[in-house]
């Protein structure tokens, strides 16, 4: 029987309530992979440094690559992707895009610690918006 | 019904879209690459949507890019200008998919006409006069082909089905340069093109080009808006086109307005379009037809009196056009100077910073364009920057005012091709006007060797 939108919906709700991180589910054709985020609902743990007042040049911002609607926190979820303080690593996701049923992440380009979200919820984005500022940790190399 | 029209292009076009649109009181939607994010014209519009970085292929040629925009931006129509994806059925299709207007012909008309075989047979079963030559691809037999060869007579010119616009094709001038011009050409055809399809045609040594503008819409109402003379250019790139074409019997374009006319009802046809010609000894052979506004439209319009574009939205909308064939005007004379960010010698692209762009003005001037100081020309795109329009009750006036204008036209930061125009109108076979294609390249030529 060939998954639903919906199926995956009440299932991503169901491992949500379960506290299961993941699963996966192979059929003859089809295979689907639901992961649970966790840095979304570990408690942000915000750090002295977050506080410390504007960005220094070495800032980077993850921007966003696809023309939407932005979205600082999943659908599902009241919580935002990212808060300001808050240490992420490169590749997580800081916020999404909407594009009709569509919805495309925005991630960091650097591990670092989250000094603002700048693009409001509702906002209409485009390629290259500025989306978080994220002043990456001294050792870490930005990803391309 | 649309009121919300997303424009996919850029540059000059993309404005004159976006004036037509605010003029009929519809919103435009822009979507632009980040090289054009500062562009007056993107700032111009209701809304616009950054959908890429500057390469053409990851924006105004990105399809899908475009369908997410127009449903992020609630668009109902597509504008596709000229150029880009203004003549590829299949964007056509997936507009029309997306439950979106396509501000255009339909689909299967662009593929028709795309494919220069198929467009040659749909005209001469409508009676449009054609380059002798058949209206089928050529067979893999090269001793067929050179008997079909013999039958035309030398020169032939030998030209891929999926080209067009002065690309994929071949000019032959005895037997014995046949086979190997046929093998070029299909293997350049299918590496191009993606259709190794190619046919053969008498070439013609001196001819002029020559087309016919006309206006379709979806309640059988076709019309012809007049003749254009685009003859001068460098590099099948025309570089001055004019409205009307100087010194050709009036009743013969009558007659082959008409059949243009009888050609987009036979196959259909809905929008703006041009049959493009070539014109020799008295006659006319269509080449091709382009299914799309072209860049020349506004000496149409001078002379018409017609908003083309304002009709291509009309028509898109539904609605019927409201003029008779009878009641096309033909008013006096119009000439545009395609204005190019380019050295006017080495025709070298010079993209960079306009720092001061003085318009001219005045009785009979139209500048299309989308530049103002200020403004950057970015290197990824076609050179064009503007188009200095004149209108006259005669050439001759029309040629006196395009002289001012173009010696009140000031830019500086980029080179541009308007020494080269200033030249252009002190030769007195331009101003005699009724040169063939290839005058532009010899004038320029002796010139250089002159110097």
């Amino acid at each position: 029987m060939p998954i639903e939108m919906t199926d995956v919906e009440r299932l991503a709700q169901i491992l949500e309530r379960s506290g299961v991180d993941a699963i996966e589910i192979e059929e003859p054709g089809l295979s689907l992979k639901l992961v649970v985020e966790k840095s979304a609902r570990m408690a942000a743990s915000p750090t002295p440094a977050a506080a410390a007042g504007p960005a220094t040049d070495h800032s980077v911002l993850a921007k966003a690559n696809v023309a939407g609607h932005f979205l600082a926190a999943h659908p599902w979820r009241d919580k935002p992707f990212v808060a300001p303080g808050q240490r992420i690593e490169a590749g997580a996701i800081v916020g999404l895009v909407k594009i009709g049923l569509l919805y495309a992440p925005i991630v960091a380009p650097a591990a670092g610690t989250v000094d603002a979200v700048i693009a409001e919820t509702g906002a209409t984005v485009g390629y290259g918006t500025p989306i978080a500022r994220i002043r990456p940790l001294a050792e870490s190399n930005p990803i391309n | 019904m649309f009121d919300k029209v997303l424009i996919a292009n850029r540059g000059e076009i993309a404005l004159r879209v976006q004036r037509a649109c605010r003029a009929m009181g519809l919103k435009t939607v822009v979507i632009h690459s980040e090289a054009d994010r500062d562009a007056r014209y993107v700032a111009l519009a209701d809304e616009a949507l950054c959908i890429g970085p500057a390469p053409a292929s990851n924006t105004y040629l990105n399809a899908a890019a475009i369908l997410l925009a127009a449903e992020v931006s609630g668009a109902q129509a597509i504008h596709p200008g000229y150029g880009f994806l203004s003549e590829s059925a299949e964007f056509a299709e997936r507009v029309a998919r997306a439950g979106l207007t396509f501000i255009g012909p339909p689909a299967d008309c662009i593929r028709t006409m795309g494919d220069k075989v198929a467009a040659k047979r749909a005209m001469r079963m409508a009676g449009v006069p054609c380059v002798p030559g058949p209206d089928s691809a050529l067979p893999d037999d090269p001793s067929e082909v050179r008997v079909i060869a013999r039958d035309i007579g030398y020169p032939v010119i030998v030209k891929a089905a999926g080209g067009g616009g002065g690309r994929g094709m071949r000019i032959v001038r005895n037997e014995g340069a046949l086979d190997e011009a046929l093998a070029l050409t299909r293997a350049e055809a299918s590496k191009a093109f993606k259709n190794a399809a190619v046919y053969i045609e008498k070439f013609l040594e001196k001819p002029r080009h020559i087309e016919i503008q006309v206006l379709c819409d979806q309640h059988d109402n076709h019309l012809w808006l007049g003749d254009r003379d685009c003859s001068l250019q460098r590099r099948n790139q025309k570089v001055v086109e004019e409205a009307p074409a100087p010194g050709i019997d009036r009743a013969l374009i009558e007659k082959v307005g008409s059949s243009c006319v009888e050609a987009c009802r036979r196959i259909g046809y809905r929008g703006a379009g041009t049959f493009e010609f070539l014109y020799e000894n008295g006659q006319f052979f269509f080449i091709e037809m382009n299914t799309r506004v072209q860049v020349e439209h506004p000496v149409t319009e001078m002379t018409t009196g017609i908003d083309i574009v304002k009709e291509q939205i009309r028509i898109a909308q539904g609605k019927s056009l409201q003029i008779l064939q009878a009641d096309v005007a033909r008013v006096g004379h119009a000439v545009e100077f395609r204005i190019n960010a380019e050295d006017p010698t080495t025709f070298a692209p010079s993209p960079g910073t306009v720092t001061r762009w003085d318009v001219p003005g005045g009785i009979g001037i139209r500048v299309d364009t989308h530049i103002a100081a200020g403004a950057s020309v970015p290197r990824h795109y076609d050179s064009l920057i503007g188009k200095l329009i004149a209108h006259g009750s005669t050439r001759d006036e029309a040629l006196a005012r395009a002289r001012v204008a173009l010696s009140e036209l000031r830019v500086e930061g980029i080179r541009t091709n308007v020494p080269l125009h200033q030249a252009i109108l002190s030769d007195p076979t331009f101003c005699g006007g009724g040169y063939d294609i290839h005058h532009l390249e010899h004038w320029m030529n002796a010139r250089v060797a002159a110097q």
